[in-house]
């Protein structure tokens, strides 16, 4: 048997977190996969079982609306609907498993609030504010479009719509996740992004979002 | 033989221009922060790095993506020793074995061990893929549409079992959603327009560039991100060269796992986590009473298992990606896609369709082994410094790049969507506990899947399945390897594990 070392500082984000799981695989002589199909409740697995139904059945029906120029053997829905019905199949294996990991009374009666849990726990509600962050960030470097050039000498500087957003949005993640004083925080922001900018659009000639 | 001494010449000369040199040094010195940096994994700096070669010129692009390659697997072991938190995953045996030698003060011995385990490993997996690409390549070649076709769906099978340890199902439904997302856009046969739903951006197919960046660079961001952790703890590190009679003495260890860390890579979906794995378990069944005696509590016997395979790995996997085009493991997906970006036709015809680039990729290998070899030493008294940052300054810094980097391809902002949407979907997979790599394995290969098995389709019309049996051996031979994975997922594992599936 393995000594387990002493203490992680990476925190569970299922029962239990993903290197403990490796270590104890390690220790168990069996492997848990490259990414580790991790056992979550029978609850979950039984509504991703549902939503895959859903999606092979309609990839199914999609499949079955498409044209078929020619023969069958070359039908553009030949393989989405097998894959569609694959799908079918396997969401049924994955519920069957569920369902024999508990049965449907007790998987109901606990998913009830199914979305409760993630709520109620701190991680979870930092994760829906870093996604709302992250959507408005896209969203506002699509709309917003602009860029100011400065010549000064041999060198034009150019301070475009994408770092004027990505300056703010960085640096309010930054004082929420980090939590260093505000000052400290949009100065490594404006610092990172302006440095990554120059990287890409003058160090490499790429095109960035917005006018470029 | 003339023509390869020319060609090899010639890749020779560009692969030694010290612009590439230095490329190559920025992409290891790159590779090897990133992978020592807990939480950044190999592929997520894959990912993230295609944005950044698009503005480069094909040489200096597959050199830089190759210095990142071999760096980052490296990198990982650093914090793994240092301070408990494997930089990678594939270097949680090297944390097992590294950090309570680290606590001994004899850290710098268990990286320079790991080191020197790497750089050993490199050279195992280049040498394989130098013997076996004129043999794979022999045989691709043999390759129609059916056995084309059933390589495909074997790549996805065997990514999604290999993926998920003993829930091979969720791999194979997170490997069939990606054919799904693979089908939408115009049909390669007829033009017609698949699941597009009237839209006219999705008839030109879903990039698998903006999901790769979405599903291991925001998703990771994502998953760190909100965790609460305390700062890292820097140690010193003291003597870091390991004596030569040390490495002697597992000389028989290193062979071995070399060799499972080169054939792992090989199998598609099977990266470096699972070479490391097995080739630490295997070696710990092996091993003598007295070394077993130390596993677990801080063995260089078990450091070198693992950092050899792990490395090893890279050879391995560019062997499928680079002769058939079908990714050895996620961070070889950003290979594959670095290099189509670049118009680069890897699979059978690489070839003669681009005269010499195997060379290049050879001798690109070898200058970023030694490269590695050199700047790990250098870095590892900087990464104890650069382990003191928290990780809720680094990861906000990674969401820039991946928009950066998904907008830079095809410069569409559809793209920057569709990479945020990746981002989030992978994030509520991971929650279901659903792997990743199967789906974009699928995105790549599911267009070869499609085409071809309508292409054989076509040409069986006649044949009846007897027929196709015997005159298509190889055919034949890859059936029963598909079937094979099926049945070892759904009977054999599932009994491991006590279920099905």
């Amino acid at each position: 048997m393995l000594a387990r070392p002493v203490s992680f500082r990476i925190m569970a984000d299922t029962p239990k977190s993903r290197l403990q799981t490796d270590v104890d695989s390690l220790a168990d002589g069996k492997f848990t996969g490259e990414e580790g199909g991790a056992s979550v409740s029978p609850g979950k697995d039984l509504a991703a079982a549902a939503l895959v139904c859903v999606i092979g059945i309609a990839a199914m029906g999609l499949a079955l609306d498409l044209d078929a120029p020619a023969s069958l053997h070359t039908a553009p829905g030949l393989l989405p609907f097998i894959t569609g019905l694959c799908l079918v199949i396997m969401a049924a294996g994955l519920a069957r498993k569920a369902l024999k990991r508990m049965p449907l009374r007790e998987i109901l009666s606990t998913a009830s609030n199914p979305i409760g849990p993630f709520l109620a726990d701190v991680e979870g509600r930092r994760t829906l504010i870093l996604m709302a962050l992250l959507l408005a960030y896209v969203v506002l470097t699509d709309l917003i479009s602009f860029e100011i050039r400065m010549p000064a000498g041999f060198y034009t500087f150019r301070f475009s719509s994408y770092e004027a957003v990505s300056i703010p949005v960085i640096a309010l993640i930054l004082k929420i996740f980090w939590r260093a004083r505000t000052i400290a925080c949009i100065a490594v922001a404006a610092g990172m992004v302006i440095a990554l900018a120059w990287v890409f659009r003058d160090g490499f000639e790429i095109l960035l979002p917005g006018p470029g | 033989m003339d023509t390869v001494l020319a060609e090899l010449t010639g890749q020779m000369a560009i692969a030694f221009a010290p612009l590439m040199l230095l490329v190559c040094l920025a992409g290891v010195t790159l590779g090897i922060l990133w992978g020592a940096m807990p939480g950044l994994s190999t592929t997520m700096a894959m990912a993230l790095l295609i944005g950044l070669s698009t503005g480069m010129t094909q040489h200096v692009a597959v050199m830089f993506m190759l210095g990142v390659y071999t760096g980052s697997v490296f990198g990982g072991a650093i914090s793994a020793v240092l301070i408990n938190i494997p930089g990678t995953p594939d270097a949680v045996p090297t944390m097992i074995e590294g950090y309570p030698l680290a606590q001994r003060g004899e850290g710098g011995l268990a990286l320079g061990t790991a080191i020197a385990a790497s750089f050993l490993g490199n050279w195992v997996g280049i040498v394989l893929l130098i013997a076996f690409i004129p043999a794979i390549l022999f045989l691709a070649l043999q390759f129609r549409s059916w056995e084309m076709f059933l390589l495909a769906t074997w790549g996805i099978a065997i990514c999604g079992s290999m993926s998920s340890g003993e829930m091979p199902l969720k791999g194979w439904i997170s490997g069939w959603i990606g054919l799904l997302i693979s089908f939408v856009g115009l049909d390669a046969i007829h033009g017609v327009a698949r699941f597009t739903f009237g839209f006219r951006i999705l008839e030109d197919h879903i990039s698998y560039i903006p999901l790769l960046i979405g599903l291991f660079g925001l998703t990771e961001v994502l998953k760190v991100l909100p965790q609460k952790n305390p700062p890292g703890i820097p140690s010193e590190v003291g003597r870091i060269i390991p004596p030569f009679s040390m490495l002697w003495k597992y000389a028989r260890t290193s062979v071995r796992s070399g060799l499972i860390g080169t054939i792992i890579g090989a199998i598609p979906g099977a990266g470096a986590n699972v070479a490391s794995f097995l080739s630490y378990d295997i070696a710990r069944r092996r091993a003598k009473p007295e070394e077993r005696a130390k596993w677990g509590k801080g063995s260089y016997e078990a450091i070198i298992s693992a950092e050899v395979a792990n490395n090893a790995n890279i050879g391995g996997s560019m062997l499928p990606t680079l002769t058939l085009g079908i990714p050895g493991n996620a961070a070889a997906a950003a290979i594959l896609a670095a290099l189509e970006m670049k118009n680069i036709v890897v699979g059978p015809t690489i070839q003669t369709e681009n005269p010499g680039i195997i060379y290049f990729i050879y001798i690109g290998l070898i200058i970023a082994n030694f490269l590695m070899y050199f700047m790990a030493i250098g870095l590892i008294k900087p990464c104890v410094k650069l382990f003191s940052l928290p990780r809720t300054l680094l990861m906000p810094l990674i969401i820039p790049i991946c928009i950066m980097g998904a907008f830079a391809v095809s410069l569409s902002y559809f793209d920057v969507y569709l990479m945020f949407t990746a981002g989030i979907a992978g994030y509520i997979l991971h929650r279901f506990g659903f792997p990743l790599a199967p789906m974009v394995l699928a995105v790549i290969l599911g267009p070869l899947a499609d085409e071809n098995l309508r292409r054989a389709l076509l040409i069986f019309e006649d044949d009846s399945i007897i027929d196709i049996l015997i005159d298509r051996p190889l055919g034949t031979v890859l059936l029963l390897v598909v079937i094979y994975t099926f049945y070892d997922g759904i009977f054999r594992r599932g009994k491991e594990a006590g279920t099905d599936c």
